[in-house]
């Protein structure tokens, strides 16, 4: 009987050997392989095979994607055990890396800030029409008995005694010193300092003068005006000083004693910090920033009301006065 | 028993087809060792050069070597006429178109994978694609043979356990074909 292996037993596939001989079919394969070797080695990524191989990836991306997102903790563990097996010299450039990028997000975190607080200088300026030139903060006050800075500009820049000064919240003071090229800048908050300022909502006049502890007073504002905590403080541009209407902060207690003809009232600066590093120095006014002769006007209406209120308050006083030495003196002459 | 044969051929091409399509896609780019990858496309050509034979693994061959050509970013052509090549040499080497047993498949299989990894290892470093022999041949070529033979591991177990515990069918040259006769 014939074994069931050797010659002739092999070709029970005949699916795979129908059609001819497999040498040709091969051969056929190979000379296409080829010239599509040749036709993509040639075409540069701008030919037919480029953009069958375009679409090519455009159908089997989705594929892709699903092998991402399945890889992905497998991926991380391999960094884990590659982070594992680093040596002793990848460590040591990786530590001097990381603190000079450490000392380069600190560098570049201050220019940021530093960048910010430009913009917020700039909004300032340009909100108020400011004319006014920039100058940096270069040291405090070197005493404990006044409240001063120091910045880097001075009459060289074109600056001069008595130009106000501001930081990207409101002012903050007015030039008392100036040399060649610094300043000495007097903050509102100092004691000899005062600043013509009102009540933005109500109008209510005042004079911001500054105490020994390092607060601001908003003094003079007539009790029959109206004020209340949280008001804003902005300047009135009277006097010529300091333009009409930079804000310069809130009012946080107001009190009025018993006859008294003015409010005491507290006022904080906007600039809680105290901290000031880039300021401008408003170097002149317009016209719009100066008070109008209708505010001095109704400044001194103001006034004229509170000295007639104090004048009606002493007037009944003294009469009552009189009247009780007279009824004293009856009384002394009775009895003698 | 030819249809069958003949069913069962089409059903491994197929499910082979399947499996390396995708796992080429979205396994073999997001592994690698050094800086060679797994390349499911020869394992694709090795099975069915081993386990079909004939013109189906040449067609099977220059198809999936195509496939890879068109993922990759390497010139179109180069992988296909490899394993067409490849696919014809085993296919003629195996002397009929019947299954070869395990360990003669993974011989095979390991020199399809070789020297394909290595014709296009050095391929690659003609037309500039490589910085060198050493990068192309040892970072590249031997590396991604090697995981060739990892992804073949699977196909071999599967293919060991089929054949010893269903009988399958029978191996060239095993004695239990003239047992008796």
């Amino acid at each position: 009987m014939a074994p069931l292996s050797g010659p002739g037993v092999g070709k029970s596939r005949l699916g795979s050997n129908r059609g001819g001989n497999p040498m040709r079919l091969a051969i056929i394969l190979c000379v296409v392989s080829i010239v599509l070797f040749t036709i993509s080695c040639r075409d540069g990524g701008t030919g037919p095979l480029s953009a069958v191989r375009g679409g090519f990836t455009l159908i089997t991306t989705p594929v892709r994607v699903v092998g991402a997102v399945v890889s992905t903790p497998f991926t991380g563990v391999g960094n884990v055990v590659s982070n594992l097996t680093a040596d002793q010299e990848t460590l040591s450039d990786l530590k001097a890396k990381n603190s000079e990028l450490q000392a380069k997000v600190v560098e570049l975190t201050e220019s940021s800030q530093d960048s910010s607080r430009y913009e917020k200088l700039l909004e300032l300026k340009n909100s108020y029409n400011l004319q006014s030139t920039g100058a940096r903060r270069i040291s405090g006050s070197t005493d404990t008995w006044s409240d001063t800075i120091t910045i880097d500009k001075g009459s060289s820049s074109g600056l001069a005694v008595g130009m106000p000064v501001c930081d990207q919240n409101g002012i903050i003071g007015q030039i008392s010193e100036c040399g060649l090229t610094s300043s000495v800048v007097r903050l509102i908050t100092d004691e000899g300092s005062s600043v013509s300022a009102m009540i933005q909502s109500s109008r209510a006049q005042g004079m911001l003068v500054g105490q020994p502890d390092g607060s601001l007073s908003l003094t003079l504002v007539g009790t029959d005006q109206q004020v209340a905590v949280g008001d804003t403080v902005i300047t009135s541009g009277l006097g010529g000083v300091y333009p009409k209407g930079l804000p310069i902060g809130t009012v946080t207690s107001v009190e009025k004693s018993s006859g008294a003809l003015y409010y005491t009232i507290n006022v904080q600066l906007f600039n809680t910090s105290n901290t000031f590093e880039e300021v401008i120095v408003i170097t002149s006014l317009t016209e719009d920033q100066q008070a109008t002769s209708e505010d001095a006007a109704a400044a001194d209406a103001l006034d004229a009301a509170a000295a007639s209120s104090a004048a009606s308050v002493a007037t009944p006083v003294t009469q009552e006065a009189a009247t009780t030495q007279t009824s004293q003196e009856t009384t002394q002459g009775e009895g003698e | 028993m030819l249809v069958q044969d003949s069913n069962r051929s089409r059903k491994t091409v197929a499910v082979a087809a399947i499996v390396c399509a995708v796992l080429q896609l979205a396994l073999a780019p997001n592994f690698a060792l050094a800086s060679g990858h797994f390349n499911f496309c020869i394992l694709f050509a090795g099975i069915v050069a081993t386990q079909v034979g004939g013109r189906t693994a040449i067609v099977c061959g220059f198809l999936g070597g195509l496939f890879y050509d068109l993922s990759a970013t390497s010139p179109i052509g180069l992988m296909a006429f490899l394993l067409t090549v490849g696919s014809l040499l085993i296919s003629a080497g195996s002397g009929s178109s019947q299954s070869e047993d395990s360990r003669t498949a993974f011989m095979s299989y390991v020199f399809l994978a070789l020297v394909a990894e290595l014709v296009y290892g050095l391929m690659m470093l003609m037309l500039g694609q490589s910085a060198s022999f050493v990068d192309a041949i040892f970072l590249r070529a031997l590396p991604s043979f090697l995981l060739d033979l990892v992804a073949y591991a699977p196909y071999y177990f599967l293919s060991s356990r089929s054949q010893s515990g269903f009988g399958g069918h029978a191996p060239r040259g095993s004695h239990l074909s003239t047992r008796g006769l």
